[in-house]
């Protein structure tokens, strides 16, 4: 069994709808990024999201109370934010691990001018640093506290 | 495994207990050292893999890794928490690698300023073990710098960057002081390390091996000229006789079994916070206080530096999470003592480099600037690689209610007591926090920043821990003698920065690792009288 498999059995059908439907709310689509709803993304968020079933599924059934479907997205974003006192955990943890799987992924990393998913191996080109810059501050003579024994 | 007698038993793998084993294995004497932790392979450092800037198993504070290498430290009631990290390289496998010496008055701060104490030692005698430990962790930087006194350099220094180049503009603009920072960090091969990628993260690892972690560059020396390094086993106590000396230590192994191990010296190198925590855990009938602690002053006089950190945000691009996080360029603008400020000695203003795309928007998100919803992606953009920051490194005093203590509650993973830091900033301290935070705005106000943070002190981490086993001449005011030696055990002998006076305002590790190179050198100039 993978574990995206094992992960997908941890929540029932409407609370994985719902992780979607929070998912897309919190970050949508953009001209050049996808939505954190994105299927691909969808998978690694729910993997994240699986070893948090105790915080997660509480804040889920108070969630899925709300009539959502008729509003606009920024009318559920408010109403959703309605719960973050109840449920500080719940949001700490699910836009944490959202974010983790956004930024990581690399679409998105690809239309931040990020070209690899971690620095090594291939690093990062630093343009040379014109140390004419310094020319001021070459010119001033020592400041450092020189000791009566000359230090 | 052997448990035969050694000459030399060496506690701790890190940044100091590796300089002194390398410096004392030209004896040819017996010399062993034990290290709780492992070997750590590059390939599994953060940088090398996705996910980089969020994992904990090399996060830079211990409650955060929680691996049983890593012993419980209760610092909940200190503004300022406490970094290490447990293996073989110590804390220098997650320092930032930025490699300021002490100054000169460093070491005479009562008698210049009226405050602190005088070090037994000077710059003068601890300069030619500053110079011989930039060989071999290899320096990067520009000599010339009229803020500290002239040393050579091994490597051309770190670039400055976008972000590095507009606030070194910033300073200009101010007429201030700075210079490009003396960085242990391969700017071009040396010594079998291949040149610096600007990975970024070296506080998690350098995966690439450009960064001067000693268990790349003292102890593969050491090991070759015959030190046997053992790790995973962490020593519980230290043992002694009935005439007072050190018989050797008591320790568990990776399994939980414990063993004896008997040595003619003992050498204690397990920094600020682990050497007080294993002294004072070596009770017996001949030093029921911890050993070495005739003066009460084990695990006193903490030091952990006066942080000042302010963000700037650019309205640009400034290819922030490109190069060493920590290394790039310092100002020593503030660093001694001026009559016209309200606190004495100084500080030294260092450039933190930015986050990358998970590190930006985790920030963001706390911080309440990353909405949800159609906004986000803006929000994002405005931050992502436009904001970098200062922090200023202050001398915070010593003052003896500082403390490293036992836990009274918490033990490691071997039923170890573990420790509690009590620890406050000092008026002098706050002082110098508040003047340089503003300096910190006027520095990216001049660089054409759009905004700064307020000056964050509290929470911020150190793994600079300094104080807490001091040298000095008088036993009442000391633990250890002007070369290291315990007063009253004869053949203990404390190497790392708990033997610091004074903390200096700037990162420690340069001049501990020099103080090492410098206590090696004076045992072995008195072997045939080292216990007399």
């Amino acid at each position: 069994m993978s574990d995206i498999l094992a992960s997908d059995r941890i929540y029932t059908e409407n609370e994985r709808a719902l992780l979607t439907r929070l998912c897309d709310l919190m970050i949508p689509a953009s001209e050049d990024r996808p939505s954190a709803a994105d299927p691909e993304l969808f998978k690694d968020i729910l993997l994240r999201l699986s070893t948090h079933e105790s915080v997660l599924k509480p804040a889920l059934a108070s969630l899925a109370t709300l009539a959502l479907d008729k509003l606009a997205a920024s009318e559920q974003v408010a109403l959703i934010n309605q719960h973050r006192e109840a449920y500080p955990l719940f949001f700490q943890i699910f836009e944490s691990q959202v974010i983790q799987a956004y930024y990581a992924n690399s679409v998105v990393l690809t239309s931040l001018g990020v070209n690899a998913p971690s620095p090594y191996p291939g690093g990062y080109d630093v343009e040379e640093t014109d140390w004419s810059l310094l020319d001021p501050v070459k010119g001033r003579a020592p400041f450092y506290r020189v000791l009566e024994s000359g230090e | 495994m052997s448990n035969e007698p050694v000459d030399v038993l060496i506690i701790g793998a890190g940044a100091s207990g590796a300089a002194v084993a390398w410096s004392l294995a030209d004896t040819r004497m017996k010399i062993l050292c034990l290290e709780q932790g492992d070997w750590v392979n590059p390939a599994n450092y953060p940088s090398a893999g996705p996910g980089y800037e969020t994992r904990q198993d090399f996060a830079i504070r211990p409650n955060d890794r929680q691996l049983d290498v890593d012993y419980p430290i209760d610092d909940d009631e200190s503004p300022v928490k406490v970094v290490n990290f447990n293996g073989v390289g110590g804390g220098t496998i997650l320092y930032m690698a930025h490699f300021p010496r002490f100054h000169p008055s460093d070491f005479r701060t009562r008698t210049l300023d009226g405050v602190g104490e005088d070090w037994p030692i000077d710059y003068a005698t601890l300069e030619p073990y500053f110079a011989e430990n930039d060989r071999m962790m290899g320096v990067a930087g520009l000599a010339g710098d009229p803020g500290c006194p002239p040393k050579a350099i091994q490597l051309p220094p770190v670039p400055l960057g976008k972000l590095g180049e507009r606030i070194a503009g910033g300073f200009n603009e101010l007429g201030w002081h700075w210079w490009p920072s003396e960085s242990a960090i391969a700017t071009e091969p040396y010594d079998g390390r291949d040149r610096c990628l600007n990975l970024g993260p070296c506080s998690s690892g350098c995966a690439q091996g450009a960064k001067a972690s000693t268990d790349i560059t003292y102890w593969p020396y050491a090991i070759r000229a015959g030190v046997e390094l053992r790790t995973r086993c962490r020593v519980r106590e230290i043992t002694v006789d009935k005439k007072g000396m050190a018989t050797g230590v008591i320790y568990y192994d990776e399994n939980g079994i414990e063993h004896e191990q008997k040595a003619a010296v003992v050498i204690v190198a397990c920094n600020g916070v682990g050497t007080p925590r294993l002294l004072l855990n070596s009770v017996s009938t001949a030093f029921p206080d911890g050993i070495a602690n005739g003066s009460g002053l084990v695990g006193k006089n903490l030091m952990l530096h006066a942080m000042a950190v302010v963000q700037g945000q650019f309205d640009s691009r400034i290819d922030g999470f490109m190069g060493p996080i920590g290394c790039a360029l310092w100002s020593k603008e503030f660093y001694e003592t001026d009559p016209l400020r309200t606190f004495k000695r100084g500080y030294t203003m260092e450039i933190v480099r930015g986050s990358g795309p998970s590190g930006t928007a985790l920030n963001g998100m706390m911080m309440g600037r990353l909405p949800w919803g159609s906004e986000h992606h803006a929000a994002f953009d405005q931050l992502f690689d436009k904001a970098g920051s200062i922090c200023a490194v202050g001398e915070d005093l010593a003052e003896e209610h500082n403390t490293v203590t036992l836990d009274p509650a918490a033990v490691d993973s071997n039923g170890i007591p573990a420790v509690k830091i009590s620890y406050t900033l000092g008026e002098n301290s706050q002082k110098m926090i508040e003047h340089a935070g503003e300096r910190a705005k006027e520095v990216f106000n001049a660089a054409g920043a759009i905004a700064t943070s307020p000056t964050i002190s509290s929470g911020v981490s150190s793994g600079h821990s300094m104080g807490t086993a001091r040298m000095g001449t008088d036993p009442n005011r000391s633990v250890v003698n002007e070369w290291g030696r315990s007063h009253e055990v004869k053949n203990l002998f404390v190497v790392d920065s708990s033997v610091f006076v004074t903390s200096a305002g700037v990162n420690p590790t340069s001049t501990l690792q020099a103080v090492s190179l410098y206590i090696a050198d004076s045992m072995k100039k008195r072997l045939a009288t080292l216990f007399d």
